[in-house]
C-alpha cells in the first residue's frame, strides 16, 4: 500500500512536471498561440497539485472519489482483471515487460519487422512463457504468416527492413 | 437521408465488404470474450488495417467489430464468472448462478437475444433522432462547440471510475500532448523542441495503440497465468433463453430504453448503463430477492442495456464529434484517419458515414448474436489460453499497425512509450478514457476557442451569448458539484 502509494506520487508529480514544462515553454509563444496551452495547463496544474496533495492527506479529495459507476450500482462494479499484485513484484513484472517490448523494438530497427518477428515471438514464447518447442514453433510460424500476408501481400505496405539491410530512418 | 442510406447500403452488395463485416463480427466476438481486451483495445489495433480502405466500407469494419464485442463478453461473464468487458459486469451477476446450475446454453440464449434486440432498440432511436440532432447542430456555432467539448470532458472525468480530479488531470494532460506540433491555427511550431518528429504532432493511432492495447499486455504480464482457471459447461437450451427475453419484455424495453439514454450522455458508456439497467430491474421486481442467484431477468436488465447503448452513444459521436463511450473515443480517431473531421460537420456532409456505421452495428449484433451462439462455448475456452501466448501476438500487431500508418518506425516508439504511459495512469487511477477524449478533442477545442474570440474580436462573453451555451455551462458546474451534493445528501442522510 505505501509502495503503491509512493508510485503514485512518483507518476503524479512526473505529471506535473510535464504540466510545468508545457506552461513554461508556452510562455515563449505568441499571446494567442499560448492562451489554450496556459489556460488548460494552469487548470491542469492546479488539479495535479490536488491529486498529489491528496496523496499526503488522503481526506482531502475523498468526497470527489465518485463515479456515475457509483450512482448506478454503489461502487459494486467489477473491473476485469484489476486483481493485481503489488509492490516490488508489480514494478519488476512492469519492467520485464517493457524490457521485452524495447528489445523487439531494437531486433525491428536493426533487422526488420519480418525477421524480428519469428525471433520474438519464439524467444518469447519460450523463455518467458517456457512453452513447449512444438507450441512454439507453431505460434511463430502462424504469427509471421499473418503478419507477412496482411500487411506485405493483402494491404501491400512494406514492413520495415531494419538498418542493417538498407531501410532508411527518417530523423527524429 | 435516403440517399445516404442507400450510399452506406450499396456498399454491402460488395462480396468483400461482407466478408470484412464478417470478420469484424468475428474478432469483435474473440475481443469480447477475452477480459481486459474489449472493444476499445481491438478498435485501436484494427485502425491500421483500415488504412487503405474507403471511409464507408472501414466504418462497416469497426463498427461490426464494435456492435460483436458485448455478446463476446457476455460470454466470459456466463462461462467464467470473469466479464469480457466492464459492461458485461452484471451479467455476471445471474449469468454464471444460471451456468453454475447447468443452464448456460439457456442464460447465452437470453444474452444472444437481449443484446441484438437490444441494439436494435437503440439503433431505432438514433434514426428517429438523426433529422433532430442535424437540425440542433445548425445552431452550434464554435462558441457553443467549445462548451460542448468542455462539457464532454467534464461528464467524461465523472463517469470514469475514481477521482473526479484525476480524471479532469488525463483530459488536461490529453489536451496539452494533443497541442504538440505545427498549429494550423496560428502557424507555427509548438512544444516541438527541435525534434523534426514531433512537426506533426503525436500519431494519433500509434498513440491510440500504445495508451489501450500495449498499455493492457503489461497489465496481462503483471497479472500472469492464464485468465480463467475454470469454466462451466454447457447446459440448458438455447431457444429457452430467447423465449425468457419475451417473457420479461417490460424489463427489455426499459433497460434497452435506460442503456439508449445512458449511452447519449458523452463518455459514459455501457458500464454504467449495465449497473442502471440491473438494480432498476431489481427494484422493480415483484422477486428482487432472486437477483444475483440466477435469475433470468437480470441476464436481460444487463444484455438489452449493454448493447442498447450503442445506438445512444452514436448520437453525440457523429452529431457532435463528442464520443458518447471509450470505444466512440477511439472510433473518432478512425475518423481522422479516413480524413473525417469529427464534429458537427459530420452529420450534415457525411451522413453516409453514419448509416454505415449503423448498418456495421446491426449487421454484426445479429451475426454476433446467432453465429456467436453456435461458437460461443469454443470462444469461452479462449480464456483458458495462458496469456504468455497473447502478449507476443497482440505485441506483434500493435508494432506492425503502428508502423504500418505512416511507415515511420519512431512511430513505434512512440506505441511503446504511450504503452508505459497508459500503464501507470491506469495504476495510478489516472483514467486512460479521459486522456484519449482530451487527446483528441483538444485540437477541435482550441480551434473552436480561437474562432470565438476571432468572431467576437477577443471578447469573452460570446462563450456565454447564446442559450445553448449558457445551457452547457450550467451542465459543466452542475456535473462539477455533484460530488458535492451526493457529500452532503449523504450527510443528511447520516444525520437522520
Amino acid at each position: 500500500m505505501k509502495r503503491l502509494r509512493r508510485g503514485n506520487m512518483l507518476f503524479t508529480g512526473l505529471l506535473l512536471a510535464f504540466i510545468l514544462v508545457i506552461i513554461l515553454t508556452s510562455l515563449t509563444y505568441s499571446p494567442k498561440a499560448r492562451l489554450i496551452p496556459l489556460i488548460i495547463g494552469g487548470g491542469t496544474l492546479v488539479l495535479a497539485i490536488l491529486a498529489l496533495l491528496s496523496e499526503f492527506y488522503p481526506g482531502l479529495l475523498r468526497t470527489l472519489d465518485v463515479s456515475l459507476m457509483d450512482f448506478a450500482a454503489s461502487g459494486a462494479a467489477i473491473e476485469p482483471g484489476s486483481e493485481q499484485p503489488s509492490g516490488v513484484k508489480v514494478a519488476k513484472r512492469v519492467l520485464n515487460m517493457s524490457m521485452w517490448l524495447a528489445i523487439f523494438f531494437v531486433l525491428i530497427y536493426l533487422v526488420g519487422f519480418l525477421i524480428s518477428i519469428g525471433v520474438f515471438v519464439l524467444l518469447f514464447l519460450k523463455v518467458y512463457g517456457k512453452i513447449g518447442w512444438v507450441k512454439t514453433i507453431a505460434v511463430s510460424a502462424i504469427t509471421w504468416g499473418f503478419i507477412y500476408g496482411t500487411f506485405e501481400v493483402f494491404i501491400k505496405v512494406e514492413l520495415f527492413r531494419g538498418i542493417l539491410f538498407g531501410a532508411i530512418v527518417p530523423p527524429i | 437521408m435516403l440517399e445516404a442510406f442507400l450510399e452506406a447500403g450499396s456498399v454491402l452488395a460488395n462480396v468483400g465488404v461482407i466478408a470484412y463485416v464478417i470478420l469484424g463480427c468475428t474478432i469483435g466476438l474473440v475481443f469480447g470474450a477475452l477480459p481486459g481486451l474489449g472493444g476499445i483495445i481491438a478498435i485501436a489495433i484494427l485502425l491500421p488495417f483500415t488504412y487503405g480502405m474507403e471511409p464507408v466500407p472501414a466504418m462497416l469494419f469497426l463498427a461490426a467489430v464494435m456492435g460483436a464485442v458485448p455478446f463476446g463478453g457476455s460470454i466470459s461473464a456466463i462461462l467464467i464468472n470473469t466479464p469480457g468487458t466492464a459492461p458485461n459486469a452484471a451479467t455476471c451477476f445471474d449469468g454464471f448462478p444460471m451456468a453454475r446450475r447447468g443452464e448456460a446454453s439457456k442464460a447465452l440464449g437470453i444474452s444472444a437475444t437481449a443484446s441484438g434486440l437490444g441494439a436494435i432498440f437503440g439503433l431505432i432511436v438514433l434514426l428517429v433522432f438523426i433529422p433532430l440532432v442535424r437540425a440542433i447542430v445548425l445552431l452550434v456555432g464554435p462558441p457553443e462547440f467549445f462548451m460542448l467539448v468542455l462539457f464532454g470532458l467534464v461528464t467524461v472525468s465523472f463517469a470514469a471510475r475514481g477521482n473526479l480530479v484525476k480524471g479532469l488531470v488525463a483530459g488536461g494532460v490529453g489536451i496539452l500532448i494533443s497541442l504538440i506540433g505545427f498549429s494550423g491555427v496560428f502557424g507555427i511550431l509548438r512544444f516541438t523542441y527541435g525534434s523534426n518528429y514531433l512537426w506533426d504532432g503525436i500519431e494519433l493511432v500509434s498513440f491510440l495503440i500504445g495508451i489501450f492495447a500495449i498499455s493492457e499486455l503489461i497489465n496481462y504480464s503483471v497479472r500472469g497465468g492464464t485468465i480463467a482457471e475454470e469454466r462451466a459447461s454447457m447446459g440448458g437450451r438455447v431457444l429457452d433463453g430467447v423465449k425468457e427475453v419475451f417473457r420479461h419484455k417490460l424489463t427489455f424495453l426499459r433497460s434497452s430504453a435506460i442503456g439508449t439514454t445512458i449511452g447519449i450522455i458523452p463518455g459514459v458508456g455501457g458500464a454504467v448503463a449495465n449497473f442502471l439497467s440491473y438494480i432498476t430491474a431489481k427494484q422493480m421486481s415483484k422477486h428482487p430477492e432472486t437477483f444475483g442467484t440466477g435469475d433470468p431477468e437480470g441476464v436481460v436488465a444487463s444484455e438489452a442495456a449493454n448493447n442498447a447503448k450503442d445506438g445512444g452513444a452514436l448520437l453525440p459521436t457523429v452529431g457532435f464529434g463528442i464520443p458518447g463511450s471509450g470505444e466512440m473515443a477511439v472510433l473518432l480517431g478512425g475518423f481522422i484517419l479516413h480524413g473525417l473531421t469529427p464534429g458537427p460537420m459530420l452529420i450534415l456532409n457525411h451522413l453516409e458515414i453514419v448509416f454505415a456505421l449503423f448498418l456495421g452495428i446491426l449487421i454484426s449484433n445479429i451475426l454476433a448474436s446467432s453465429f456467436g451462439l453456435l461458437v460461443s462455448n469454443y470462444l469461452g475456452k479462449l480464456t483458458l489460453i495462458n496469456v504468455a501466448y497473447i502478449i507476443p501476438v497482440v505485441a506483434v500487431l500493435c508494432f506492425a499497425g503502428a508502423f504500418a500508418i505512416r511507415g515511420n518506425i519512431w512511430d513505434v516508439v512512440l506505441a511503446l512509450v504511450s504503452g508505459v504511459f497508459g500503464y501507470g495512469m491506469t495504476r495510478f487511477g489516472f483514467p486512460n478514457v479521459c486522456l484519449v477524449i482530451g487527446f483528441i478533442l483538444g485540437f477541435l477545442a482550441e480551434q473552436s476557442f480561437s474562432q470565438s474570440l476571432m468572431i467576437s474580436e477577443g471578447n469573452y462573453a460570446i462563450f456565454f451569448s447564446s442559450p445553448i451555451s449558457i445551457v452547457l455551462f450550467s451542465l459543466i458546474i452542475l456535473v462539477l458539484l455533484l460530488p458535492f451534493i451526493r457529500g452532503g445528501l449523504a450527510r443528511r442522510g447520516g444525520n437522520k
